[in-house]
């Protein structure tokens, strides 16, 4: 982060609603961060082609307590396409900050 | 503002005063409006000087100022790299739409959102991102006049995507996602069911006996899971 509270230029900050943070098309090498009326709920890395590679989620529905927040997700791009992996993981916060 | 000071503090002030213009240091006047130091005074009629708060003057858009208080704004040059200043067509309804250097763009006249993989993501997975419905079921519906909503197919294919999913059946919130198995997990509030496959999801998956895929089209709607 820069001073003064505002977010360096690595990090974007995005006002919207859901959908709005992207999977490819991203600024290389940067972090955006979506919140939503004005609460923070996703974070989502891009590598060097700007396409992403890890997901953390703050908050979402969760009728029956089945996810633990905040919890990171892997996305995969093997098959040329992005895919988000299932698994619910501990935020790597030293790796993802 | 001026500061309450104790006698010893009036007192070592006295002793410490020397100059003149030192006088408004000391004796209690030294801050004058907003903390500011005072070197003279002058008689300003403080009536005509606005203030400017940054929650009412700066909105938490603004990206080209920092600091929280206006006395320590620093301006600076910001190129949001999101700003959708290129005009493109959208592929829905043929309007002219907006979009951003990287193809990422929305459409005001139908509300579609796009990106530059829109074609390859229906291709290859049979979505879109973020709006689920594929760009050729969305053309379908926007000739009707319909709104856009992914099929049940296109939903079962947004679940294998991006692994979490919601949609809204009678003003009732229903979230489907998956296991680290692939477990395939569909739950409400009052309800939860399980399912090992996409074909046993896909046939027996239901709400109080009605199967989901018969009653879909009553779906109001349904996406990716995101907080509201």
């Amino acid at each position: 982060m820069g001073s003064g509270g505002v977010p360096n230029r690595t990090i974007e900050r995005i006002d919207g609603k859901r959908g709005d943070l992207p999977t490819s098309g991203a600024k290389p090498n940067s972090r955006c961060d979506l919140y939503v009326n004005g609460q923070k709920v996703q974070c989502r890395w891009f590598d060097s082609k700007g396409n992403v590679v890890r997901n953390r989620d703050f908050n979402h529905q969760d009728a029956h307590n089945n996810h633990e927040f905040p919890h990171d997700h892997n996305w995969s791009w093997d098959k040329g396409f992005p895919e988000r992996n299932p698994e619910n993981l501990v935020p790597d916060y030293e790796m993802f900050y | 503002m001026t500061k309450k000071l104790s006698e010893y503090e009036i007192d070592k002030q006295n002793k410490k005063q020397q100059l003149v213009r030192n006088e408004f240091l000391y004796n209690g006047n030294s801050a004058g409006q907003y903390n500011m130091p005072l070197i003279r005074k002058q008689n300003i009629d403080i009536s005509k000087i606005e203030f400017l708060s940054y929650v009412n003057k700066w909105k938490k858009q603004n990206k080209n100022v920092s600091g929280l208080k206006a006395k320590d704004f620093k301006f600076f040059d910001y190129d949001d790299p999101y700003v959708k200043d290129q005009m493109t067509k959208c592929s829905i309804c043929g309007s002219v739409a907006l979009q951003d250097q990287y193809g990422n763009g929305e459409c005001k006249k139908c509300g579609w959102k796009f990106f530059k993989d829109e074609e390859i993501f229906e291709q290859k997975i049979g979505i879109s991102y973020p709006m689920l419905v594929t760009p050729t079921t969305a053309r379908e519906q926007y000739k009707k006049g319909l709104p856009f909503k992914a099929t049940f197919t296109e939903f079962v294919n947004g679940l294998f995507f991006y692994s979490e999913m919601l949609f809204i059946y009678n003003n009732i919130m229903y979230e489907v996602f998956l296991k680290q198995d692939y477990t395939i997990v569909f739950c409400s509030k009052d309800m939860q069911q399980e399912y090992k496959t996409r074909q046993e999801f896909e046939n027996n998956a239901n709400i109080s006996g009605k199967l989901l895929k018969d009653i879909w089209n009553d779906v109001s709607f349904a996406g990716f899971m995101y907080c509201e």
